[in-house]
């Protein structure tokens, strides 16, 4: 697999209460076609990623929102696989890619979330879960993942401080990201001081609710060649998934989705572990990076907990992990999320990321995963030399 | 947003008041809720009416919900694994974070889960309470 992303862009993250969704949207799909130095006209297709606007908008069919705004007539179709929806969009742009039906496709994700109230968006969030069943009983999705996080604890043995260092690891690289929706350091205390949302899970241990949109452009090689933007190129991409209930899982400490979908990235890219010099995981909560980790096969299961705690994931480390803050800190506007996990690749395999920059980046992973586990993607980037 | 229509849950009254799952009749595994498709391939599946007994497999204390549960903070929520074999996850009641443990033994009550405003529905369900 070669997808050349000849374009990026992405807005700052947070609570933007001036600007809508589709202005946060245009925004991306702009900056993005100004980064390519590529005219609204040069794109064929769109996919858009986006989980609530149906419910907190009252607005779907935003492929035909995202084609407006170039005001094209060009085929534009609305991605969801709930927080994993920029992962699928940007699977489904590479399809269009590789089945040769197009050359240049754009995929942007937007979420807008804070035009209503918390308790809202956290309904909005519950229809990534099974509603019938879960939803109906209460669960809400940081009950789900407390579920998860007191029985890995129970087997595994870590502490609520080694879940908290991984939100000190992501809110001291959001301090160094310019469109982090959180810049502010915190400490592990701090994180066990706060508000318990669903025991142990406090509100430190969760990622935030975000407006913000990102977009990224790709291509074939060739076109990229031709445009002298072959600089970095998408070489494997898998997807799978899980049972939507919680209840109806073989495991409560594994999520399958992410194992079957790395496997499938790692066989494509026809690359190990080894090849990979940074990492950007879907952090929904400190538990969920953990366990990623581990199902992605960089740690053993088990021990992606005492590894964080240990510094092994640190922006400095051999395999430093969301350099972006991660949804923790960077913020999780859902839709947009997975297409931002690019952004921020793309620009680290360039030598873009100032303060953040890893040394000698040259492959990248980027994981997007929506409920718990139950629509996974792994796309892996490499720098082209 | 999120209140489940008065059909919807007509609709689900076997499942939600009387724990009714499916067993398969090829390998016997028994499902709640029941399944198109069984583990073993098999898609020909009889009604069962699960006993309400199990133990928990993991559980919280949920402080911060939606608008439909605003009355009911703080409540527990189980995974029970139920002694004729399927995991469900239910509220725990009469219970808190404390009184709870992995492997504890519970049993099911028939409690009243969401009051939808003055004029609307109240939607009941399976609860489950620690067997003493």
């Amino acid at each position: 697999m070669k997808i050349a992303v000849i374009g990026i862009a992405s807005t700052p993250y947070g609570e933007w209460w001036d600007k809508s969704l589709r202005q946060l949207l245009a925004e991306s799909q702009l900056a993005a076609l100004a980064d390519a130095g590529l005219a609204p006209q040069e794109i064929q297709e769109i996919f858009v990623a986006n989980m609530c606007a149906g419910q907190l908008s009252s607005q779907v069919n935003i492929g035909a929102l995202a084609t407006s705004i170039l005001g094209a007539h060009i085929s534009g179709t609305r991605v969801e696989g709930a927080c994993a929806s920029g992962g699928l969009a940007l699977r489904a742009g590479i399809a269009a890619i590789e089945s040769g039906r197009a050359d240049v496709v754009m995929v942007s994700g937007v979420e807008k979330m804070s035009d209503v109230s918390h308790a809202q968006g956290t309904q909005s969030l519950m229809s990534a879960t099974c509603y019938e069943t879960e939803g109906f009983v209460g669960a809400t999705f940081p009950a789900l993942f407390a579920l998860v996080t007191r029985a890995y604890m129970h087997k595994f043995g870590i502490t609520r401080e080694h879940l908290a260092t991984v939100s000190v690891k992501n809110h001291k690289n959001g301090s160094l990201n310019p469109r982090a929706h959180f810049r502010k350091e915190i400490t592990i205390q701090d994180v066990l001081a706060s508000v318990v949302i669903a025991d142990p899970l406090t509100l430190l241990d969760c990622s935030p609710m975000s407006d913000g949109a990102a977009t990224v452009i790709i291509s074939t090689p060739e076109f990229a060649k031709k445009i002298g933007k072959l600089g970095v190129s998408i070489i494997g991409s898998g997807q799978a998934s899980d049972t939507l209930a919680l209840s109806q899982r073989e495991t409560f400490t594994e999520f399958k989705a992410t194992q079957y979908a790395a496997k499938q990235a790692f066989t494509i890219a026809g690359v190990t572990h080894k090849d990979i010099d940074l990492v950007e995981v879907h952090d929904a909560f400190t538990m969920a990076e953990i366990i990623a980790l581990e199902d992605l096969g960089f740690f053993e299961h088990g021990q992606a907990g005492y590894a964080t705690m240990a510094g092994q994931t640190a922006l400095q480390s051999k395999l430093p992990v969301n350099m972006s803050g991660g949804l923790k800190a960077k913020g999780h506007p859902v839709g947009a999320t997975g297409v931002g996990q690019i952004v921020e690749l793309v620009e680290q395999l360039l030598g873009r990321s100032c303060s953040r920059q890893v040394r000698d980046a040259r492959m990248g992973l980027a994981h997007s995963m929506g409920g718990l586990g139950s629509t996974v993607t792994v796309h892996i980037l490499a720098q082209e030399l | 947003m999120g209140i489940t229509s008065p059909i919807e849950h007509w609709r689900l009254i076997k499942n939600r008041y009387q724990l009714q799952g499916a067993v398969c009749v090829s390998c016997e595994k028994a499902y709640y809720p029941s399944v198109y498709v069984c583990s073993c391939g098999s898609r020909v599946f009889t009604p069962k009416k699960l006993r309400g007994h199990g133990t928990i497999m993991s559980f919280t204390e949920v402080l911060a919900s939606t608008e439909l549960f605003k009355d009911s903070v703080p409540y527990c929520l189980a995974l029970i694994k139920l002694d004729d074999g399927p995991v469900i996850l239910a509220q725990v009641t009469d219970a808190h974070a404390q009184d709870l443990s992995i492997g504890l033994s519970v049993r099911s009550v028939f409690r009243r889960y969401i009051v939808d405003g003055q004029d609307g529905l109240m939607y009941y369900g399976i609860k489950f309470v620690i067997n003493t």
